[in-house]
């Protein structure tokens, strides 16, 4: 699959929010598969330096969550099935669940005033004293709390970044998983792509979701897609990629000019070209694409996504 | 895992996909105007803690088709799902929380040599305080670790509600016939006020002693127990569970609880086509097994409004009719037509009534008769994992016990109260449908099992002599 690999994101426009870094509002940008963090440039050398004591940046640790949870299938259970979907958690009730749950709030304090350039340099000011959110405490049983409520104010943490990044995590999760052994894991990975594919396939074919299902694919090809039954008993069972994730349906491509997109063949942003089911018993065709921009993003407000159209000068061609 | 790790993959994606589809349902915005967040907060939570997914993952942990951790872990996931979408609190993350610093209990390990000795004697105690009380003993159990002995506080004479029964434990004492005092060993548990309980000697007595002597003070009655010479394991029959997988059986047992609600003319069973429904598609009984109709011809026939949605499918051809075992018409046939009362009051001990399956020992204490109820009270030792959320289905592959009486009745034998005892002890009292409506001397019992089921024949003694 062209899409599953590590350019998966190349049918995503760019992106970025806002969030409160210490006293500041500091931009987090997401552009070509990655975090990038304008007002810390220097990430590194701030980690360092909080390993020796100094604060945390907020925008260094999402940035660090988004590393360690690029590959962890409880952000697919959590995050957006279809594009309306109303993932919606604000850094109040991260704090508040925060501060309640743990054994410490949640402290965030910039290492330096933003835009202070690349490397160590002189500091502002002192560095404030991190309270570990893995304060050690001698039991067990606090242990265990700590751990599991700090794992949950992690992922509330990312889903606080908003729609457009919650849909790119999910796209660099399944993008991780593609090609993977799946044993042990192909439950979980079914009910995210049944979860997934359902409403878009519901749409497509006007059938109850309900009645959708989809399982990983592990084989070569695209997958496979069957219908059976009639009216309110049609079913739909499907064998997708884990890549699909990634690469079609975070994309927005699901379903493009009534076509089911199984995979992306070629995609420089806004132009794609995919292969696609005009309909369940038909076989796939080529079908070019352009992305219509949702209008230029604003920071903090980043939920529209673009969608997808027939390029006008798109002809249909039988492929397999 | 029971089945395997296949069956486990297939029930987990069962779970998976039904936790979508859950969270996709409350999602749909209704037809009529937008909810209240109170309103949806209720759906969500009755979604999560009493809806399809609960009841299904409860049954197939119960089973041992998937893993209870894992079950759990599903709908902690779907809480988390409809949190990040406002249909919940998100404190409701804290659910993982309580499951993992609340871990099960590990399971003891069976002791061995486990002997009960019947004893059915009465012995008057007297308090500090000159008070007295009769204290019934049914059986004395002897394990590694303890050694229990049944109890149960009597009154010597008439009592008004007002007056406490309690058993003086600060002056009963035991010594053995090598001079060893055991009273401060002692402690006896029972629970919610009742009169019957377990007096417990902690720190054994040694191999070699001839008899343990109760009393409560110099002057007092006596009574004498042989913890040496106690029962073997019942004589048993055996016999192969046959080709029902546990899926099967939780059906069976489902069906032995619904006989057990006829004297009140309740069924509980509003989602039994659901349950069957999950149960085929995670793999955990086959389509067309015949648990499913016996379970759906009982709901049809019995009356009891329960399994309306199983009685549908029979109804539609979804599922076959399949003939009652003669159990179970035994008991419906008893309930179809009047019955005298059954006049028995009072306490039967069980003799030689010690039996082992499936890891499990089973020393039925007696048979209780009471104006509304009659039971029969075991005492198990060892237990399954037991979680919260498995709704006590947990237990449903050794209950309901089946018992025949000599005069050819069947009586269904369901589980009607659990007491927990000491390090894997258990108390559990089996509510006996349709009661006797005489004495008998003697009851056959049969033991459901995950590959046999057991049958013994069980001694009682009415009348509970004194010594």
């Amino acid at each position: 699959m062209a899409d599953a690999g590590a350019a998966w994101w190349r049918a995503l426009p760019a992106a970025q929010t806002r969030v409160q870094c210490a006293d500041a509002q500091h931009i987090i940008r997401w552009e070509s598969g990655r975090l990038v963090l304008p007002a810390h440039p220097d990430t590194e050398a701030e980690l360092v330096l909080a390993t020796l004591g100094g604060a945390k940046a907020r925008c260094v640790e999402l940035a660090q969550m988004w590393a360690r949870y690029r590959d962890d299938l409880d952000v697919l259970a959590l995050d957006p099935r279809w594009p309306s979907d109303p993932v919606a958690v604000s850094w109040y009730d991260v704090d508040t669940f925060a501060a309640e749950h743990r054994g410490t709030r949640v402290r965030s304090v910039p290492m330096r005033p933003a835009g202070a350039g690349s490397g160590l340099g002189p500091l502002s000011r002192p560095p404030m004293p991190y309270h570990s959110r893995l304060t050690i405490r001698p039991s067990a049983i606090d242990e265990t709390i700590e751990r599991i409520a700090t794992r949950q104010v992690e992922l509330l943490s990312l889903c606080a970044l908003g729609p457009a990044f919650q849909l790119r995590l999910a796209g660099t999760v399944a993008a991780a998983w593609a090609g993977r052994d799946l044993a042990g894991y192909r439950p979980a990975l079914a009910a995210a792509l049944t979860g997934r594919l359902a409403p878009a396939v519901a749409g497509w074919l006007r059938v109850d979701p309900g009645q959708v299902t989809a399982a990983p694919h592990e084989g070569p090809g695209w997958g496979s897609l069957d219908v059976t039954g009639t009216g309110a008993g049609r079913q739909v069972r499907a064998r997708l990629p884990v890549g699909w994730l990634a690469g079609v349906w975070a994309c927005g491509l699901a379903v493009a000019a009534g076509h089911l997109v199984l995979t992306v063949r070629q995609v420089r942003w806004p132009h794609a070209q995919v292969l696609a089911l005009p309909a369940p018993d038909a076989a796939p065709v080529t079908l070019d694409l352009r992305a219509v921009p949702p209008g230029t993003p604003e920071p903090d407000t980043p939920g529209g996504e673009a969608h997808w159209v027939r390029s006008e000068s798109s002809e249909e061609a039988g492929s397999r | 895992m029971t089945g395997g790790p296949a069956a486990a993959e297939r029930a987990e994606t069962y779970l998976r996909l039904l936790a979508e589809a859950e969270l996709r349902e409350a999602l749909t915005p209704p037809a009529e105007a937008a909810e209240p967040e109170a309103a949806r907060h209720e759906q969500a939570g009755t979604l999560v803690h009493a809806g399809r997914l609960p009841r299904a993952a409860s049954a197939l942990a119960a089973l041992g088709v998937i893993d209870p951790d894992t079950a759990a872990e599903i709908t902690e996931g779907l809480a988390a799902a409809l949190a990040v979408r406002g249909r919940l609190g998100l404190d409701t993350l804290v659910h993982p929380i309580r499951r993992q610093v609340n871990p099960p209990r590990p399971v003891p390990a069976l002791p061995h040599g486990v002997r009960a000795v019947p004893v059915g004697r009465t012995l008057t105690v007297t308090g500090a305080d000159g008070s007295q009380a009769d204290l019934y003993v049914a059986c004395l159990v002897r394990t590694e670790g303890a050694v229990m002995i049944a109890v149960e506080v009597r009154a010597p004479t008439e009592r008004t509600q007002a007056q406490e029964l309690t058993l003086p434990l600060s002056t009963m004492r035991i010594t053995d016939d090598l001079g060893t005092s055991y009273q401060d060993e002692l402690s006896f548990l029972s629970q919610d006020g009742r009169a019957d309980g377990w007096l417990f000697i902690h720190n054994p007595p040694r191999i070699g002693v001839r008899w343990l002597e109760m009393d409560s003070g110099p002057g007092t009655a006596r009574l004498r127990m042989d913890p040496a010479v106690g029962a073997e394991p019942a004589p048993a029959r055996w016999q192969p569970a046959g080709a029902t997988g546990p899926g099967e059986r939780l059906l069976d047992s489902i069906a032995g609880d619904l006989l057990a609600g006829l004297p009140d003319r309740r069924g509980h069973g509003e989602h039994l086509g659901e349950l069957v429904a999950a149960l085929e598609a995670a793999g955990a009984v086959p389509p067309g097994n015949p648990a499913s109709g016996r379970l759906a011809t009982l709901c049809e026939r019995a009356g009891l409004g329960a399994g309306g949605d199983l009685v549908a499918r029979l109804a539609a051809g979804d599922i076959a009719r399949a003939d009652l075992p003669r159990r179970w018409i035994s008991v419906l046939d008893w309930f179809a037509h009047p019955h005298r009362e059954a006049g028995l009051r009072g306490f039967a001990p069980a003799g030689l009534a010690l039996l082992e399956l499936d890891g499990f020992w089973f020393v039925i204490v007696g048979l209780t008769a009471e104006p509304d109820r009659m039971g029969l009270r075991v005492l198990v030792i060892g237990r399954p994992d037991e979680y919260p959320w498995t709704d006590g289905r947990s237990w449903a592959g050794w209950f309901p016990w089946w018992v025949k009486d000599p005069g050819g009745q069947w009586h269904v034998a369901a589980l009607d109260g659990r007491r927990q005892g000491y390090s894997g002890h258990m108390t559990v009292d089996l509510r006996l449908v349709p009661p006797l409506v005489q004495p008998v001397t003697r009851l056959d019992v049969h033991i459901p099992g995950r590959t046999h089921q057991m049958s013994a024949s069980v001694p009682l003694e009415w009348g509970a002599p004194d010594g």
